[in-house]
């Protein structure tokens, strides 16, 4: 070569570009075509409605027409593969391959002229009816928006309504608008990639859906077969390290999981970044292939030019049924054998056109299969090697984020948005850390599902973040108490205090904005609604309920309610948080967000006191016999539960699922035997506390309270009554199990001085006889 | 110049050139002639940059081709296919063509397009087969370019229309010194057109040089002698085809007059008539000395 051929020639010359102009020039059908189809979509809705609006001044009703126009774009998007294959027909087509490769330019001109005027086939017509549908928001926005309308609908009464369409859906529309053109190049930019290493547009065809369609199914399944092997493995924290960035199917299905709220677990520009990065790497490879390509211009009619490709394609396909089938049912081994048998054989004997070297390809297929079946074996017996039972050292961990807020408050989210929706508790003390690696620790050495407790089961997640950059997810599902005994320890720190700050925060402006929404839709003249702001009692009702009178607007008021908040919650001392003082609580309620008070919140009680809301509601006798009788009440019995167990076993409130639903929990059905006594109880209980010594929970309504230790005695007594009550009137049913038989034993033995000086010998006798056998015998 | 070195060219395990030297100079009209799948395609593939050689060099002016659009631009391919232009109208492709070669020349595509006489703006996917090479043939000569390959030039053009076309190409050799390399099995025609040639066969070069230096190295010979010979008697000969009809021999043999009657002259030969031979007589019989005839095919 001389020296002339060394010096790179220009990408971009006018003759490429006149190439370029060619090719479009060539499709002038299919553009007008997938511009008729997407102007069917986003312009068309938006006309619809911008006329629905200005004509009938209806509320638009675009349903149809969304759903005509989800059609026709979609297959408009789809085209993708077709406006590859007319850009670069030389690649499969063996008739145009001498008169474009003898042009003269070089391949490297011919790729990048091909590439992007293939491009511009497949995106002017989206873009240019983007472009359309901006415009007519615009135009809705100014001409719309902001306006109330009347109309008279099918009863013929009026209907008011308020427009602020435009404007919302233009902030939704742009975000989309991003990662549609984002997908759409990437699934053109595969689809060139399928042709570099295919030769006939059959096999371009079948291997740009199969590469489609395997690429993140494979990613999928692998992800659920490790989160499966790896006890505490989050499947969706495994399968989007790569899903969301390496396909248009996965960047779809990012799309739509971020636009749900709480759910953006990788944020958006992160994804942008890691989107077009794949998506150049899939470029770059295509490129290098064209090139290499480029010197066998007579392999254009073979079926596969690179078999290493196609064998990679066979990989995942025979990968995706292995892992598929495995993961349904590990007995399902032979099925697996013998669909992904069917479907390699089948693809090569396609490939080779017959079945030449027959013998080779079902050789390839016993190693293939034997490797992967072998991955398979090897993530489920080594616990995807170890991984399930790493717990990273603290020193290691950078920061590490739960979905625990204190005692009384859970995050109710996956490990995927702990991290990203910021609403989870952060650590980065390497105390509390360790707090968290303890119980993690003892998670795994216990055996999740061998951790007994005594409440409900729910999810506990852990986000780690190391210090070199990995993330490590886990969710176990572990008694409610189990997690508080060993995570209490967190409540009282600073991090933690940070943490309900911030989550205070996020909820308290989420719901002023929807304070605000509702309140623009339905007009200020609208008297106060539950969506507003107040401060109740400990058990929410409206005569226990204080309400700012005039609805609140401004982002001033709600800055100042934030930092009020944090003011107390730092000030906060462990007795007033664990609730071992006597100060009164409340809730402060924003929106649908409430917030536990007390009395000891004086910033947050003097702030609101210049908006009208005068401290805490009292719980009179008055507010108590009210809740009496509208609410069931349920006894927990603690020191039975205890003399049972044999384990002492604190009593945590403020959760729901500390509700304990095992026998020792009965319904009060003597409520008009035990008024007063009932009154009593239900003003002295707490309900937002922790304690050691709690003989009892009391609930009632909307949630669980510990009666002051006064009143143990009362709660005992009434107790010991309905549970009596029961068998001395019938109401016991007659039984098999035998946990309720022990139950009614050991009420029978540690209650039996009580019952025999209440009911006498004989009804104890009863008590114990119907304890052994099931039967009541009076 | 066109210079192929040593070229070796091969589809997967089949070697169409197989170390391949030939040159050819500027502004001559050379033929490739050859048995099918002799490699004659893939050397004009090889000069317009389509294919790229395993091994050899493939200069045009002293500059590899393949991948080099400057080189390129001086190399107009017109190939066997007439399908891969068929949605274009003549203006069309005379508007694709004119902005990839930067001599192209309006007022010659419009004198030849005149000459035959072809509509402007019809699809030439409506062309006859003969319409269709026209049309491509005329664009080729208005890109001005400085070779111009032609794979079957003349399939499918009437015989007037052939008249035609070979004027055009022998003006364009005349004029600006075009240099044509003509790959066709329609010996005549090379014959007409070209003043040199190259026999190919099974990948290989078996000659390349100048019409009158092939025609002057093969002749037809009829003689008959007074003493009985048979064919071994000839043995020390480049006889390429020997038949004896009673007492007369006739010989297919190499070699130039002089040097024929040298040879025959010691046999006192009775008769002895030296014809010359048509270019296809000539390839037959090169063919057949090689093995590749007609009735070697046929068993």
């Amino acid at each position: 070569m001389n020296e002339q051929q060394t010096i790179r020639s220009h990408i971009f010359t006018q003759r490429s570009f006149h190439n370029g102009v060619q090719n479009v020039l060539r499709e002038k059908r299919m553009l007008i075509v997938l511009t008729v189809l997407h102007f069917a979509a986003a312009p068309l809705i938006t006309l619809i409605a911008l006329g629905q609006i200005l004509i009938s001044h209806m509320e638009p009703e675009i349903e149809v027409y969304a759903g005509i126009g989800v059609c026709t774009t979609g297959a408009a998007c789809l085209w993708g593969i077709a406006c590859a294959f007319t850009a670069m027909p030389y690649l499969y087509k063996r008739t145009t391959v001498d008169m474009r490769l003898s042009l003269p330019m070089s391949s490297t001109q011919r790729f990048a002229s091909d590439y992007l005027s293939g491009l511009f086939v497949y995106m002017a017509p989206f873009l240019v009816n983007q472009a359309l549908t901006s415009l007519l928001l615009l135009l809705g926005h100014i001409l719309c928006d902001g306006r109330d309308y009347v109309y008279h609908y099918h009863s013929r009464e009026a209907v008011r309504w308020h427009c602020d369409i435009f404007g919302t859906a233009a902030s939704y529309y742009f975000r989309i608008l991003f990662a549609a053109v984002l997908i759409m190049i990437m699934f053109y930019t595969i689809s060139v990639l399928t042709m570099t290493f295919c030769g006939s547009l059959m096999e371009n065809i079948c291997y740009t859906a199969m590469f489609n369609a395997l690429v993140p199914a494979v990613i999928a399944l692998v992800s659920y077969a490790v989160s499966e092997a790896v006890k505490g493995a989050v499947f969706e924290g495994l399968c989007f390290v790569l899903l969301p960035y390496t396909s248009p199917l996965g960047g779809c299905i990012y799309y739509i999981m971020m636009m749900e709220e709480d759910s953006t677990f990788i944020e958006y520009a992160m994804w942008a970044l890691g989107f077009i990065f794949c998506t150049l790497v899939y470029l770059g490879l295509a490129f290098w292939l064209y090139k290499k390509r480029s010197v066998k211009a007579e392999y254009t009619g073979k079926p596969i030019v690179y078999t290493a490709f196609y064998h990679v394609l066979m990989v995942l396909a025979v990968a995706c049924v292995v892992y598929g089938f495995m993961s349904i049912d590990e007995d399902m081994f032979i099925a697996s054998v013998i669909v992904s048998a069917i479907g390699y054989l089948v693809m090569s004997v396609i490939k080779n056109r017959g079945f030449k070297k027959f013998g080779k390809v079902v050789l390839s297929f016993v190693v293939t299969y034997v490797a992967i079946i072998g991955s398979y074996l090897l993530i489920i017996g080594t616990e995807c090697f170890g991984a399930g039972r790493f717990v990273p050292d603290p020193m290691t961990v950078q920061r590490c984020y739960i979905n625990y807020l204190g005692f009384d408050d859970r995050v109710y989210s996956s490990s995927m948005s702990l991290e990203y929706s910021q609403t989870g508790a952060m650590f980065t003390d390497k105390d509390n850390i360790r707090t968290v690696t303890d119980l993690h620790r003892y998670i795994i050495d216990a055996g999740e599902e061998d951790i007994e407790g005594e409440n409900e089961v729910i999810s506990f997640c852990i986000v780690y973040k190391t210090m070199l950059g990995r993330t490590i997810m886990r969710e176990y599902r572990i008694p409610a108490d189990v997690m508080t005994d060993k995570l209490i320890a967190l409540d009282t720190t600073d991090e933690m205090k940070t943490a309900r700050i911030k989550k205070a925060t996020a909820e308290i402006w989420r719901a002023a904005r929807r304070i605000r929404e509702v309140r623009t839709r339905r007009g200020s003249g609208m008297p106060e609604s539950r969506w507003d702001i107040s401060v109740s009692a400990m058990y929410v009702t409206d005569a226990n309920t204080q309400y700012i009178r005039e609805p609140v607007m401004s982002d001033s008021f709600y800055s100042g309610l934030i930092d009020a908040l944090a003011k107390d919650i730092r000030a906060e001392t462990p007795d007033q948080y664990f609730g071992r003082t006597k100060s009164r609580m409340g809730y402060l309620n924003v929106g649908s967000y409430s917030i536990t008070i007390t009395e000891d919140y004086t910033n947050t009680l003097s702030f609101l006191q210049g908006y009208g809301i005068n401290g805490i509601p009292v719980i009179d006798r008055e507010m108590a016999e009210s809740l009496l009788y509208n609410f069931t009440i349920n006894l927990t019995n603690n020191e039975l539960e205890e003399y049972i167990d044999g384990e002492h076993n604190p009593l945590y409130t403020g959760y729901e699922s500390y509700n304990s639903n095992d026998y020792n929990t009965i319904t009060v059905t003597t409520k008009n035997l035990y008024t007063e006594e009932l009154i009593d109880i239900i003003t002295h209980s707490r309900k937002h506390s922790v304690s050691e010594n709690g003989k009892f929970l009391i609930s009632l309504g909307n949630g669980t309270a510990i009666p002051d230790e006064s009143c143990n005695e009362l709660v005992r007594d009434i107790y010991i009554s309905n549970v009596m009550n029961k068998i001395i009137y019938g109401v016991a049913y007659d039984y098999r199990e035998d946990s309720y038989s022990l139950f009614l034993m050991k009420f029978a033995e540690f209650y039996k001085d009580r019952i025999i000086e209440r009911y006498g010998k004989d009804m104890y006798d009863v008590l114990v006889t119907y304890a052994r056998t099931g039967y009541r015998v009076m | 110049m066109i210079d192929l070195k040593n070229v070796v060219k091969r589809f997967d395990d089949f070697t169409a050139l197989d170390g391949v030297d030939l040159t050819i100079p500027t502004g001559t009209s050379f033929g490739l002639l050859g048995s099918n799948g002799a490699g004659k395609s893939t050397i004009l593939r090889l000069l317009s940059g389509i294919y790229k050689a395993e091994s050899g060099e493939v200069l045009v002016d002293g500059e590899e081709v393949f991948d080099h659009e400057k080189v390129k631009e001086r190399v107009f391919f017109i190939d066997d296919e007439t399908v891969q232009f068929g949605h274009f109208t003549l203006k069309e492709l005379k508007d694709y063509y004119k902005g990839f070669y930067p001599k192209f020349s309006e007022e010659m595509f419009k004198q030849l397009a005149e000459r035959v006489k072809l509509p402007m703006d019809k699809k030439t996917d409506t062309f006859s087969k003969g319409m269709k090479r026209q049309a491509i043939v005329i664009t080729g000569l208005a890109c001005g370019t400085d070779y111009l390959l032609l794979d079957e030039a003349f399939d499918g053009l009437d015989p007037t229309m052939r008249i035609i076309v070979k004027k055009m190409l022998v003006d364009a050799i005349i004029d600006r010194g075009l240099t044509t390399i003509i790959s066709s099995h329609n010996l005549k025609e090379i014959n007409e057109v070209c003043d040199s040639v190259a026999l190919l066969h099974r990948g290989k070069i078996l000659f390349s040089r100048d019409l009158d230096s092939v025609k002057g190295n093969i002749h037809k010979v009829q003689c008959a002698f007074p003493q009985e010979y048979t064919r071994e008697a000839f043995e020390n000969a480049e006889i390429l085809h020997y038949e004896r009809n009673g007492s007369v021999h006739y010989f297919i043999i190499k070699g130039s007059e002089d040097e024929i009657r040298e040879y025959f002259g010691p046999k006192s030969p009775l008769i002895l008539d030296i014809i010359p031979m048509t270019l296809e007589e000539i390839f037959i019989y090169e063919m057949e000395g090689l093995g590749y005839s007609a009735e070697e095919l046929d068993k």
